[in-house]
């Protein structure tokens, strides 16, 4: 009796599990002041199975995109988040990353961002390039330790993604000297801190991936045009990386006539591409479709049984739209720089009124499409994201 | 089961009697375990006693009457939005007051739409409150010292812990 008086009031002693269950539906920003509650609640909140837990929630619960602004070559980076909400709030440079001339996110994974950073001699001229590690809810931000290659400036392309089976994140970095064969490809581990060099496989011989990267499932995917040094003659491919056993593998895409163009993104944590084609002749001439394609099975195994499955065909969209696109809930989330404004239209197609620029996103339920406009921010890049309070020192 | 029946009386954890309709009572399985004995035994006379105060069982069987419709049947897209909005009105509560039994009850009661909502509700009212406050109602002393306090705010410049 005494104690509530003091207390002023009767809350019920929740059991841990309960508070659990409250803390994880908090947003890291909380989440950080209430270490300062007790010694429990900041080893709870800084535990490693709250911070899958908290982790998982938000995986599935808030799923935010990260908007990043199109820039010429040495601006600062420009991130903001916008939330399940539509909410849109700028992520502030740390400071390592202000002082930077030019800072390029490779991916985000689980909250962290992987990034590019470029030194120039002169601009457009990358004297060396290294790579962080940022996670911008926690802001904690880490250099990678320079690589036996770093100093050759001609890496082809970075890759950034989690492994559930090792519980680690890795980093993949491959090199092609100048040349447009891939000579080397070197892994980080952030369990290990450190760099190593491991076996090209079925990249021997093969140049230009080309593409951004997605992540899925414990596998890195590239897409683009596979060069054969001894056929001579362009194919595409989608290329994967096996996060735990460390090998890639060649994926054959789907058959795609009349494709203008495809890009690779992730759809209920499997590998997608989503293609652009044309319709045919005029008056259609200023249109597209867009279909979702599923890798279904076959991912790193090798059997070489790839089964794709188109899951979404979109009404025709007006030619103003421009990959990067990705998945987001049940939209497809893609950029416009049309002058028009987007508008459903009573036979299905989605027009697009003057004058307005951001992102276009079509339901793959409903078949509907929606703009929005973020301002200042066009046709930019586009990353999935979820906030939280992974630690990039504690792996 | 006989069909007749269509509601069963509970006592709460204070002795006081609730009528409580059988679709209802479906949202909670020990509910449901209870009603079934209800039901089954030859002493129907007995009214099980629900380990939940008054106050806070009047709260959750008109929870469970709102959404049993849609939980037996299931329900169009604007029932759904209807239903949403419903849920945030009644989430209308102070964390002093009720919430937590709320949350203690749904838990107890197997009732996981209403426990995801309270949890989700005090979620919404932490957010906006100061360290004081979140040790007030969870009953939580400050246990740093102020070289640990020192370090913490070394670590995390302008966390506060008041």
């Amino acid at each position: 009796m005494k104690k509530e008086m003091l207390m002023g009031h009767d809350t019920p002693y929740l059991p841990e599990e309960i508070t659990t269950d409250i803390l994880k539906r908090l947003p890291v920003k909380s989440l950080i002041r209430f270490y300062c509650v007790s010694k429990q609640w900041k080893n709870l909140i800084r535990s490693p199975s709250f911070i899958a837990n908290h982790l998982h929630h938000s995986t599935q619960n808030r799923p935010s995109l990260l908007l990043c602004k199109q820039r010429k070559t040495g601006e600062p980076l420009h991130l903001r988040l916008m939330d399940c909400e539509m909410q849109v709030q700028e992520i502030p440079n740390p400071p390592l990353i202000s002082s930077l001339f030019g800072v390029m996110i490779i991916g985000s994974c689980n909250g962290l961002l992987c990034g590019v950073i470029n030194e120039y001699d002169i601009p457009w001229i990358v004297l060396r390039s290294s790579l962080l590690l940022w996670n911008p809810a926690t802001r904690e931000i880490k250099v990678l330790p320079k690589t036996r290659t770093s100093e050759i400036p001609n890496w082809d392309c970075n890759g950034f993604g989690f492994s559930a089976i090792v519980n680690d994140y890795k980093i993949v970095q491959t090199y092609n000297a100048g040349n447009q064969f891939i000579r080397a490809v070197e892994v980080f581990s952030l369990k290990t801190g450190s760099w190593k060099e491991i076996e090209l496989g079925p990249l021997e011989g093969a140049g230009f991936i080309t593409g951004r990267c997605v992540s899925a499932n414990g596998y890195i995917f590239w897409s683009g045009s596979l060069f054969e040094s001894l056929k001579h003659e362009n194919d595409s491919f989608i290329v994967s990386f096996d996060i735990a056993m460390e090998v890639f593998t060649l994926i054959p895409l789907p058959p795609l006539p009349n494709i203008r163009s495809f890009e690779l993104t992730v759809y209920e944590n499997k590998v997608a591409i989503l293609t652009l084609s044309k319709i045919g002749g005029y008056p259609n001439y200023f249109y597209f479709l867009i279909d979702l394609w599923v890798l279904e099975e076959g991912v790193g195994s090798s059997t070489n049984s790839w089964s794709w499955t188109k899951k979404f065909s979109s009404n025709p969209c007006p030619s103003t739209l421009a990959f990067p696109g990705i998945i987001w809930r049940n939209e497809i989330v893609i950029g416009s720089f049309g002058k028009h404004r987007l508008r459903n239209t009573s036979v299905g197609k989605y027009e697009i009124e003057q004058e307005n620029l951001g992102q276009y996103l079509i339901n793959i339920i409903t078949n509907k499409g929606r703009m929005i406009a973020i301002p200042g921010c066009r046709f930019g890049n586009v990353y999935n994201h979820v906030e939280s309070l992974l630690s990039i020192g504690n792996i | 089961m006989s069909s007749s029946v269509e509601a069963i009386t509970v006592l709460s954890s204070d002795g006081d009697e609730f009528k409580i309709t059988v679709s209802a009572a479906k949202l909670s399985k020990p509910l449901n375990w209870m009603l079934e004995d209800v039901c089954f035994s030859d002493d129907c006379d007995e009214v099980p006693t629900i380990e939940v105060n008054s106050k806070t069982l009047v709260k959750v069987i008109e929870y469970c009457e709102k959404h049993a419709p849609r939980a037996n049947s299931g329900a169009s897209d604007s029932d759904a939005e209807e239903l949403k909005k419903w849920d945030i009105e009644f989430m209308k509560m102070d964390v002093k007051d009720i919430l937590f039994h709320i949350l203690m009850a749904a838990n107890y009661l197997h009732m996981e739409g209403l426990y995801d909502l309270a949890c989700q509700t005090a979620a919404d009212l932490m957010k906006g409150m100061t360290v004081s406050q979140i040790r007030k109602i969870f009953h939580i002393k400050n246990d740093f010292s102020s070289e640990e306090q020192e370090q913490l705010r070394r670590q995390h410049p302008g966390c506060s812990f008041d």
